[in-house]
């Protein structure tokens, strides 16, 4: 009874409790009609929303193959698969530059303004430049999670990696260790919960940044639903997209990264500073 | 004293010196709008001004061909019969719009419409 | 370093040029002008510069124009005003909520995961329905400004409070003192780390989601400038918001934010574990 026990059913059941209340007020304005459905659509056509969309779908496989009639995961997908391959590309190099500057002071100084002045503009405001530079479309959606996921990563590595006390790194060395031993012995291991930290961060941020590209100068995607419904004052496809929208970063964050983090602390957690 | 101390110390921070430094700065430039306004209107404006009118209508002349962004500034004090060269020519405008727009820096110079 | 001081007394004479030096100024300068010299050579060399990349020369020159006809200062204006307005009374809501609900252990297990959920859900993501509801006026920026800046705060002020350890309580509720003084003296100042933090996060949602909203529901401001420049091709412009956007949070984040969770960190961080 201890990862089950009492007190976290109790948290369970009283969390659901503000969820039941609102969830209650929903259904009984979809009938008593307090807002008019335009404004606030009755839960019922929010889920039959979702068939709507989905309506010319064949099956499961097309739906993974981004056929055309999948309307729903097309939109989910599009946004998810960007978010990864933005990983892809962005956490090493976000890693491998933080490292660099981390140890490098001087190169270090010099990137550092750089990366708080590409911060600074938010990624929503490098939206416009990129629409002139890609179009409106993909390639402008990945460009801003990119950029974002990029700066932020090497922010916290470059944090993380001058955090490391010096005394491992004479250590290593005097044992006799290379370069690149010092590198993957102590930097990466050293500034891992700050990597991490910045990994969260960097989701955080770029989720948000990716839906609002997306409405902005996207062509596909959970924010260009959004935008679209909203236009055709398809309400219910819009509070759909939004509770997809949420029910997708609380399971990332929550199941993905939270764990990460502390799985992480726990590991490397010796050389770990508060940020 | 303890509380002379305080104030030094606050003095010194630097998000108060940097709030103090902007709201000195906007102060500066609003106070200098507001000054200058008047010098924008024309004396036979200005006389008609004193006489009390519910609504004037005058000729807006800045210092270049108003864009887009001046003319939806001038249609929300007034309506815009029409704009020729830097001069916009604009209809029951209340006394307090005309000395709102008077404080626009880009105006040259607002004058009573001859009609 | 003090070789540099002894070369060139003059130049270093206070002591905080000094720190400037020391700490990477020299790198700062440099990369600034090897950035801009960077920029305006890619910026010669391509097709078309004033819709690609215009040279830092044009984009002074839009700022120009744009401050002659007083179109800058009023933009900048509408756009902190939003800011400010918006992440105050937000802030101002949030955080009496936060320790109001952190005071009951019952009644902030409850609201935790709600508070969790629509802090998930971005402002910019609530946009199309607030614009929906109230189309594209300027009560929709004002409402997702608010929105953006509540939860954040709320969230963290509530694990501040919670967070505080119950042994302060304990003592002071020994020592017989009131519910409220409990509140004064122990779990307000034990969240003060926590509102600093928040407020902090929450002003920076929030400046991302005033220049969102000014894009989206087309209210006049910075962020409005840069997307309308975009489609009539006049990326001077764009460039030259996207720095002033740049160069305002910079400006707010390192002199004003920063300073105060810096300063409340480090007189209430005690109770910080």
């Amino acid at each position: 009874m201890t990862r089950f026990g009492r007190g976290r059913l109790r948290r369970i059941l009283l969390g659901a409790i503000p969820f039941l209340v609102l969830g209650t007020l929903w259904q009984m304005n979809a009938v008593y009609r307090w807002l008019a459905p335009i404004h606030m659509p009755p839960p019922a056509s929010v889920w039959s929303a979702i068939f709507t969309l989905q309506e010319g779908c064949p099956g499961l496989l097309d739906a993974l193959r981004q056929g055309s009639g999948c309307l729903l995961t097309n939109h989910i997908l599009s946004s998810m698969g960007r978010v990864a391959l933005s990983l892809v590309v962005g956490l090493p190099l976000g890693i491998a530059f933080g490292v660099l500057a981390g140890i490098h002071r001087r190169l270090g100084n010099a990137l550092e303004p750089v990366g708080v002045f590409a911060n600074a503009i938010s990624g929503i405001a490098w939206v416009p430049l990129a629409i002139v530079w890609f179009g409106v479309g993909w390639r402008t959606t990945l460009f801003i999670l990119l950029n974002t996921v990029f700066w932020l990563v090497f922010f916290n590595t470059l944090l993380g990696v001058r955090g490391v006390p010096r005394v491992y790194e004479h250590g290593v060395l005097a044992l006799g260790a290379t370069r690149w031993k010092v590198i993957t012995q102590v930097y990466v291991p050293g500034a891992l919960p700050s990597i991490v930290t910045g990994i969260r961060m960097s989701m955080g941020f770029g989720w948000r940044a990716l839906i609002a590209a997306e409405m902005i100068g996207g062509d596909r995607g959970l924010g260009f639903m959004l935008f679209v419904s909203a236009q055709e004052y398809k309400t219910e496809e819009v509070f759909l997209g939004v509770l997809v929208i949420a029910v997708i970063w609380m399971l990332t964050d929550r199941a993905c990264l939270v764990p990460l983090e502390r799985w992480t602390i726990e590991r490397w957690g010796l050389v770990w500073r508060p940020s | 004293m303890p509380a002379a101390k305080t104030l030094e110390r606050w003095r010194r921070h630097p998000t108060v010196r940097f709030l103090a430094l902007a709201l000195a700065v906007l102060a500066v430039y609003h106070g200098y709008l507001y000054l200058a306004g008047p010098s924008r209107m024309t004396d036979r404006l200005r006389a008609r001004l004193t006489e009390g009118p519910s609504a004037v209508d005058v000729l807006v002349t800045a210092k270049f061909p108003p864009e887009e962004f001046h003319i939806r500034l001038l249609q929300q004090v007034g309506i815009m019969r029409g704009v020729q060269d830097s001069t916009a020519k604009l209809y029951g405008v209340t006394p307090a719009n005309v000395r709102y727009v008077s404080r626009h820096y880009w105006v040259r110079r607002i004058d009573l419409a001859p009609n | 370093m003090s070789s540099i001081s002894v070369a060139r007394p003059d130049l270093l004479r206070s002591a905080r040029a000094r720190r400037f030096w020391r700490h990477g100024g020299l790198e700062l300068a440099l990369v600034t002008l090897l950035a801009l010299a960077l920029w305006t050579a890619i910026s010669a060399s391509i097709a078309r510069p004033d819709r690609y990349l215009p040279s830092p020369v044009s984009v002074l020159d839009s700022s120009r124009d744009l401050l002659w006809k007083g179109i800058l200062p009023n933009y900048l204006g509408q756009t902190l005003w939003r800011l400010v307005t918006g992440s105050l009374i937000g802030i101002a809501l949030g955080i009496p909520f936060g320790i109001l609900v952190g005071l009951n252990r019952t009644v902030s297990e409850m609201c935790y995961p709600i508070l969790n959920f629509f802090q998930s859900i971005s402002g910019i993501a609530l946009l199309p329905i607030v614009m929906i509801w109230w189309g594209t006026t300027e009560k929709t920026v004002f409402v997702v400004v608010l929105y953006t800046c509540f939860f954040p705060i709320a969230f963290n002020v509530l694990t501040g409070v919670r967070s505080t350890p119950r042994i302060y309580v304990n003592a002071l509720r020994t020592l017989g003192a009131s519910r409220l003084r409990i509140v004064r003296d122990v779990l307000l100042p034990g969240a003060m780390p926590s509102i600093a933090t928040g407020a902090r996060l929450s002003i920076g949602y929030a400046w991302r989601a005033v220049i969102a909203g000014e894009m989206l529901a087309g209210r006049r401001g910075i962020g409005w400038m840069i997307f309308s420049a975009q489609q009539v091709d006049r990326t001077a412009q764009v460039v030259l918001g996207m720095a002033l956007i740049g160069v305002l949070w910079i400006l707010l984040d390192r002199y004003v934010l920063r300073p105060i969770e810096s300063d409340t960190i480090q007189r209430w961080g005690l109770v910080q574990r």
